[in-house]
């Protein structure tokens, strides 16, 4: 391949690797003559959901689809590593068994009703605001004042991170609940 | 298990090289003849780099060491070559032909020091840029040395700590994925983040995409949306074992085309996007 002067000042390191090697006489594979079948994928980065440890995770996506999880290697609490939960977590997203409607039982009920998310999370402030008032106390027997509802325990989780442990923290003890604990035991 | 975050490689690490030429020779998908040529060139380079350690070549500067080195590179190219230019036999006569200056300044591809070089040989100038970088870059490899600990990602640097030059390719070392990139002038490598673009440095991962060829992810092609530029990478995880850059760029120019062919430059490309670039695609 001849190349002339003003063509080669055009061509960056890597081409001029390809032009060297066809000027050398080696047929350099080309996506011209042999059209290859790319495919592409977004790299995303998020934390494992699982525990309280938090691992950094790069999430491979191929049109909207994950396709693969690898821990990420400049993430400062797992440098890379992963769990085998953490390594399985693309079942999380594709995944038959996943529930992505809300299912409501009602009591006494044997069967599963399909409800919207509106209606759940109405019921959910119902049910809760039911409950504290029927059970909210102002005094305790000494006559203090202690303006908390006996009725409510609340449970946080291990992947909450301490941004949501805060919030979720105040909005409970805003209810006036005192039976607040978290499931992490790490 | 928490492990260690592993080195840069030095240049022309036998071990690495030796198990990726022998990866590339049971694959079949690559010229036999090209990881010859990359067997050549390896072996001439090793050898150079050796002279330079074991002092026998005294306080050589840059341009005798070019005119020393550049007739040795040229003839193992030439041998493994299916039909090298004859011009490369001569290339220390050339060489002293065209002078010290001109000479070292094809080496760092100067367009103009290059045709001039052309003239003299009449060897097309993308082979004489390729036979007298891999002269000097023994030299660079041994007088320059990264400076601070390049094991670490941060601070992010797009540049060679060593010799200040630019990477051409990434690697995604075993066992846990982390980046390093290597110089393009001197084969020295330092740890780059993985979620940054090794050409403008940005970390906005949705500006990235990743192109591959279906059953040959082990290579991979970053594309920057926003600054138009492209890195190749070799995942020592999916190849199966160490990868040794120089070769992974010979059998991947194909990658190369691809992404050009979408209108995006190389990572050490100095110069603007062209026009028509993908840029900003996904936005």
């Amino acid at each position: 391949m001849k190349l002339s002067r003003r063509t080669f000042l055009k061509l960056s390191g890597m081409t001029v690797t390809a032009a060297a090697l066809t000027g050398l006489g080696f047929k350099v594979k080309s996506a011209a003559a042999a059209p290859l079948r790319t495919a592409s994928a977004k790299e995303t980065t998020t934390i494992c959901p699982y525990c309280g440890v938090g691992c950094g995770i790069i999430c491979h996506a191929e049109g909207g689809k994950i396709i693969n999880c690898e821990g990420d290697p400049d993430h400062p609490i797992n440098l890379g590593s992963l769990c085998s939960k953490g390594s399985a977590l693309s079942q999380v997203a594709n995944n038959d068994l996943r529930l992505r409607r809300v299912k409501y039982r009602a009591p006494g009920s044997d069967r599963w009703e399909e409800k919207t998310w509106d209606w759940a999370v109405s019921e959910i402030a119902n049910r809760i605001k039911k409950t504290r008032d029927e059970s909210f106390v102002t005094t305790d027997a000494g006559g203090a004042l202690v303006n908390r509802t006996e009725g409510l325990a609340c449970l946080g989780g291990a992947s909450l991170d301490n941004e949501e442990c805060y919030l979720y923290s105040k909005f409970v003890r805003g209810l006036g609940v005192v039976y607040l604990d978290h499931q992490a035991r790490i | 298990m928490l492990t260690e975050r592993p080195a840069p490689r030095e240049p022309y690490a036998r071990e690495a090289f030796g198990e990726a030429i022998a990866r590339c020779r049971r694959g079949h998908e690559s010229d036999p003849g090209l990881l010859d040529l990359a067997s050549a060139l390896f072996g001439v380079q090793a050898a150079l780099s050796g002279d330079l350690e074991s002092d026998t070549c005294g306080d050589l500067g840059a341009a005798d060491w070019l005119q020393r080195a550049a007739p040795a590179v040229a003839a193992a190219v030439a041998a493994s070559s299916p039909s090298a230019p004859a011009g490369l036999r001569g290339i220390a006569a050339s060489l002293r032909q065209v002078g010290a200056d001109t000479a070292l300044a094809a080496a760092g591809g100067d367009g103009e020091a290059l045709t001039a070089l052309s003239a003299e040989t009449g060897v097309d100038e993308p082979v004489l840029y390729f036979v007298l970088r891999n002269a000097m870059q023994p030299f660079y490899a041994k007088t320059y040395r990264p400076e601070g600990d390049v094991s670490l990602p941060y601070p992010m640097r797009q540049t060679c700590p060593a010799c200040g030059g630019r990477p051409f390719m990434a690697r995604h070392a075993l066992p846990d994925g982390h980046r390093f990139l290597c110089c393009a002038a001197c084969g020295h490598e330092w740890a780059y983040p993985r979620m940054a673009c090794p050409a403008c440095g940005q970390t906005d991962h949705k500006r990235v995409e990743v192109m591959y060829l279906p059953g040959s992810e082990g290579h991979r092609v970053y594309l920057c949306s926003a600054c138009g530029r492209y890195t190749k990478a070799a995942d020592e995880r999916l190849l199966g074992g160490s990868a040794y850059l120089p070769l992974e760029d010979l059998v991947t120019v194909h990658l190369d085309e691809l992404a050009r062919k979408r209108g995006y430059i190389p990572v050490n490309d100095k110069g603007p996007a062209p026009q028509g670039a993908e840029q900003e695609r996904f936005h």
